[in-house]
Parts: structure tokens; sequence; C-alpha cells
């Protein structure tokens, strides 16, 4: 099932970006507010308002995604469906609803992160497939279906690609990144943070 | 009923006969080189389908980077060509060992990536393919981002295109007629074993990693020699062209249109959507073309789980059959 449900967002991928290729042309195209080029400058450390923004939304999304996930009911159905869907099934949790609940949330989060990516990086319809392994780099070290995991594979990511652009020629980068989800998913397929599977 | 599916098993031999002989004869009509173009691709969807058909249909391991092993394949030929200065004829013999060089490498990564099973295995083999896009793309003597050229024949476009033709022709009933063996052999019924439950496969003593990484070099062997062939039609390639992830994502998605685990599926998927796709972009947009393909495959996917042949077959036998899985 869950590889039939990947099978059919791809389908789904291919009808989105056509239908952005469509309406908005193939132009690689950039968000250009009036703060795009400024920074906050902290001493002798410059900060990009864009990505203080980008950081700042992502942090206020992880916020919240936590807080539904834990402390509302609808969140812990979401949990308990995740780890037992026919004992959530028997309590009394529609499981349609949750699917729909958990599936609206993920796209309106991946519209956050592409919003934020928006102010940093150019973009055309099918750049989505680059960011696809990425998404999948830092899902899958922080380990499926944990949040706070998740939060701090993206900040490793960043970290890890921003520094090496300091010692490796920049297009060596993304396979050294890919190269890394490949290595991790060979030895901790549960991700880097949880123990056991 | 069985006397009839003897005598359609006697008859099998000859009706492929004759439809390959047809298709071939097809070129002698020197017709218009749009069509000889347009079926030559749909030979070369059908090889990449099939294919994939062994490692994901029987056994149930979804990769989606099976573009890579073609990408392998075309370079492979090209390097080959460049550096040795091939005549014509060892250009094309030589994409027998750029499906070797596929087959190997896959080989090597299957042997660490097949532990992991479901979307792990998806996700994995579509990130190797992106490596090795890029490192392809960042490795000069493969001509890097502006790709290889290859010497093209010196005789008349008619006379290329009806000899690749041929050539493809001759491949895709190749493997059309493997995959059928393998579909009934004793690899087959033991991919399908895996597909439906590994651990009950290995109880049975099934050797699961032999059988897994067997049929995964078979199934990139033939992306790699039809890549090497089709980088010489092609005369032109670069990592953007023969390394596109749309490619393999098109392949699972004939091969699951058609209903994976099975040659007709495949061969049914393959055909039918490359046409279809072909149909679209002649005649309206390419844009809107894709749409409507993205959502005819949505459609299958969520009405038709096991492909349209499934579909078809059940609703000419009157008898409910037991509904075949995919494993999830």
């Amino acid at each position: 099932m869950i590889v039939a449900s990947m099978v059919l967002t791809f389908g789904l991928a291919i009808v989105v970006e056509n239908i952005m290729l469509w309406l908005w042309k193939p132009d690689p195209r950039v968000l250009n507010p009036s703060y795009s080029s400024q920074a906050l400058f902290l001493g002798e450390i410059a900060l990009p308002i864009p990505q203080i923004l980008g950081f700042g939304l992502s942090a206020l999304g992880i916020f919240f995604l936590h807080l539904f996930l834990n402390h509302t009911h609808t969140g812990k159905a979401v949990q308990a469906t995740w780890q037992d869907q026919e004992g959530a099934a028997l309590m009394g949790i529609n499981l349609q609803r949750v699917s729909q609940i958990t599936f609206g949330l993920a796209i309106a989060a991946a519209g956050v992160g592409g919003v934020s990516m928006a102010m940093m990086y150019t973009f055309d319809p099918p750049a989505h497939n680059f960011w696809l392994i990425n998404m999948f780099l830092v899902v899958i070290v922080g380990g499926v279906g944990s949040v706070p995991g998740t939060a701090a594979g993206g900040l490793l990511l960043g970290v890890i690609t921003g520094l090496s652009m300091a010692f490796i020629p920049y297009q060596w980068i993304n396979v050294l990144t890919f190269g890394l989800l490949v290595i991790i998913l060979l030895i901790r397929p549960q991700g880097l943070f949880k123990t056991g599977v | 009923m069985r006397m009839a599916r003897e005598r359609s098993q006697k008859m099998f031999y000859p009706g492929v006969a004759v439809v390959v002989l047809i298709l071939a004869l097809f070129p002698l009509l020197s017709p218009p080189v749009y069509f000889m173009s347009m079926l030559y691709m749909v030979f070369l969807y059908v090889i990449l389908a099939e294919s994939w058909n062994i490692i994901g249909g029987f056994a149930g391991y979804l990769s989606f980077g099976h573009v890579a092993f073609f990408g392998i394949g075309a370079y492979t030929t090209a390097f080959l060509m460049n550096r040795l200065a091939l005549s014509p004829l060892a250009t094309i013999l030589s994409s027998v060992p750029a499906g070797a060089v596929a087959a190997a490498v896959a080989f090597i990564i299957g042997y660490p990536c097949l532990r992991l099973r479901g979307p792990y295995f998806a996700v994995i083999t579509m990130c190797f393919a992106f490596i090795v896009h890029m490192v392809t793309q960042n490795i000069e003597i493969f001509g890097g981002v502006e790709g290889l050229w290859l010497k093209a024949m010196k005789l008349p476009i008619g006379t290329i295109r009806a000899i690749f033709f041929e050539i493809m022709l001759g491949l895709m009933v190749g493997v059309v007629l493997l995959v059928r063996w393998v579909e009934k052999s004793k690899l087959g019924v033991g991919l399908v074993t895996i597909r439906e439950d590994e651990e009950v496969a290995q109880t049975l003593g099934i050797h699961t990693p032999r059988l897994k990484i067997l049929a995964f070099a078979l199934s990139a062997f033939f992306p790699g020699m039809a890549g090497g062939i089709h980088a010489y039609y092609l005369t032109y390639i670069s990592p953007e062209i023969v390394f596109d992830v749309m490619v393999s994502i098109l392949i699972v998605l004939m091969t699951l249109f058609g209903g994976g685990g099975s040659w007709v599926g495949a061969l049914i998927g393959a055909i039918s959507l490359s046409l279809i796709n072909e149909l679209l972009v002649t005649f309206v947009r390419a844009e809107i073309a894709r749409i409507i393909y993205g959502f005819l495959f949505v459609w299958v996917i969520i009405f038709m789980p096991n492909g349209i042949m499934e579909f078809i077959r059940r609703r000419i036998d009157s008898v409910p059959k037991v509904p075949k899985v995919r494993s999830a």
C-alpha cells in the first residue's frame, strides 16, 4: 500500500508540474521582495534576511506541528494510526479522516517550505525533482515519523552542505549529500536518532 | 477451456513470428521517417518496461532509478566509440559490453541496496540514479555537461532509421520472450514468492539474496544495451538526456499501468502509454498532454490497482479470481 501511494504521488507530481508549466511557463523565477538582498549584522557576522525568515518560518512550523501531534486529540489519533492502523480503527479513529488530515498538513508544510526556499533559490516547475531527494534525505536522517528528529536532520544537512562548500568544489556537493543518504539508508534506515526499528 | 489454452499456446510462436515479420517488413514500405522513429521509441519503452518488470513486477522491488542503467549503457557505447574509433557495426555490437557494464554496476549496488525493502528501496535507487547523473556530469572524460558526440553513419536518414528500427525490434522481441520465459521459470516463481512474502520464501529454502541480485542484474542488462543503441541513434548524448529522472518514473508507470508481474502487462502498458503520449503530444500541447497522462495514471492506480490487463481479464473470466495483491 505504501508503495502504491508513493507511485500515485509521482502521477500527481506529473499533473501538478505540467499545470504549472502550462500556466506559468518554464522560465526560472526568483522571489524578489524589497528585503531580499538585505542582511542583519551581528558584529562581523552577516545574517541575510531571507535566511532568517526561512529559519523563523520553519521553526514556527515545526513548533506547531509538534504541538498538533502531541497535544491535540486529532494529533494523537494521527500518531495512533501510524503506530497501528487496525488498533486505531478499533479505538474508533476514522482512518479516512486521519489520512486526509495528514496529507493536507504535509502538503501545507511543504508549501511553507517552498515559500522560504523561493526567497533563497531560483525555481522552476521541474525543480521539485531535486528537492524531493533532499526531502527524503532530511526525513530519513531524522527518522520517519519523528518531528524533532526531522528538524535535527534538516539542520544537520544544512550545516553539512554549508561547511562542505568550503572544502570541495560546488558541483560535487550534491554527490556528497546523496551519497550520505545512501550510506545512512544502508546502515541506519530507521534514522540517526532512533533506537530500534 | 483447457483445450483452448493448449491450442493458444501452440499458436504462440507462429503468432509472434507473424507479428514480428509484419513489423520487420514495415521499413520496406519506405514509410515517413516519423512513423519509424515513433515505433522505435515504442520498442525502446517496451524493452525498458519489460526489463524493469523483472525486478519491479516479479520481485516487487520498485526501482525508481532504472534510467541510471540506460544512461550507463549509453555512455559506455559513446565512450568506447570515441576512444577506439569503432566502425558502425562494432559500435552497435558494443551495446553488449554496455549492457554488461550496466549489469555489473547493478550487481555491485544491488548487493547492499537489495537488503532494503518497500519505499526505502525506491528512495535508494532514485538516489543512486541522481548520483550517477551528477558524477557523469562532473567527469571530464565523459564530456561533462556538454556530453559526447557519436559519429553518425554515412547513409541516408531513412536507411539509418530503418537499421535502428530493425535492431530495436530484434532486441525487443528477445527481451519480451526472455521475460516470458522468466515468468514461467523457477527464477520467476521464486521472485513472485519474494514479492508475496520474503520471510516465507526464505523459510521455503529460496536463496532470496542471490535471486534478487540475479534479477536486478538481468533487469539492468537490457536497459544498458538499449541505452548503447539509443546513444548511437541519437548521435549526441548528454547527462540531461540519458539520465532524465522522468524516464525512470515513466518506466514504472508503464509497467504498473499494464500490470506488473506479467510479461503481457508490461508489453501492453508500454505500448499503450507511449502511443498515448505520442498522440497527445502531437494533437494537443505537450503540457496538457502530460496533465492528461498524469490523471490517466492516477485513475488507473486508484481503480485498477493491478493494471489494466488484470482488469480486462477479470471482466472476461466469469469465475471470480483470487485478487493478486501487490506487496506493500
